[in-house]
């Protein structure tokens, strides 16, 4: 079925899925945004806040680790 | 979101100043190499770095992977096993070195916390070589 559908309509598919990931990654970078411009404009980080940063950190090298690596 | 694209190259790592100094220490670069104790702030500005890195890793490793022949592009958003494995690589030594700095950063070790943190660093820096060497900087774009 997708051999039919003209290859503008396939390029225009790939790029608004390519958007939509955008968009998640944009969601899921903000905060690490916002954190480095608050250190930047000399935010103080308590105990607490680092011990989460931390915790977030390893979460996502968890989900690191998990990805499949085959060709 | 189309401010995203340079704020996250920009944010992703170190963008070294002429005096290669951190904002801390008076420069332009907030993850620059230390050479006074590493500080809670600094810490948490390296650990964010960390986890910028880390979300472009786990978005282009859960792209479809590449039809034979094909390469990675705005219009053919896939990823190869290779490059795959060579950021976990990676990954694997960054954050290795980030748990090194967590755990001198506790015990007060400060010398050994200032090397750490500038070894984690230099990692970041390859990464991030990486990261634009393979045009991955198009992961997070939108339009340009």
């Amino acid at each position: 079925m997708l051999a039919s559908i003209p290859s503008i309509i396939t390029t225009a598919l790939s790029i608004i899925s390519g958007l939509q990931q955008a968009q998640q990654l944009g969601k899921d970078l903000e905060p690490w945004y916002e954190l480095l411009k608050e250190l930047f404009g000399g935010k103080k980080i308590t105990v607490e806040e680092l011990a989460a940063i931390r915790a977030k950190n390893d979460a996502l090298n968890a989900e690191i680790e998990a990805l499949p690596e085959n060709d | 979101m189309r401010k995203l694209f340079p704020l996250l190259l920009a944010a992703l790592l170190v963008l070294p100043d002429c005096s290669g100094r951190s904002v801390f220490e008076g420069g332009a670069s907030i993850v620059a190499p230390v050479k006074n104790p590493v500080t809670r702030e600094q810490q948490a500005a390296i650990e964010g770095s960390y986890g910028i890195a880390a979300n472009l890793i786990l978005t282009y490793g859960r792209l479809p992977r590449c039809k034979p022949g094909t390469s990675f592009s705005l219009t053919n958003r896939c990823s190869t096993g290779a490059l795959v494995r060579k950021l976990k690589a990676g990954n694997r030594v960054a954050y290795k070195q980030l748990q090194n700095l967590r755990a001198f950063m506790d015990n007060n070790e400060t010398v050994n916390a200032i090397n750490a943190y500038n070894a984690l660093r230099e990692t970041l820096r390859d990464l991030q070589n990486t990261v634009t060497a393979n045009g991955l900087g198009s992961v997070a774009a939108v339009t340009r």
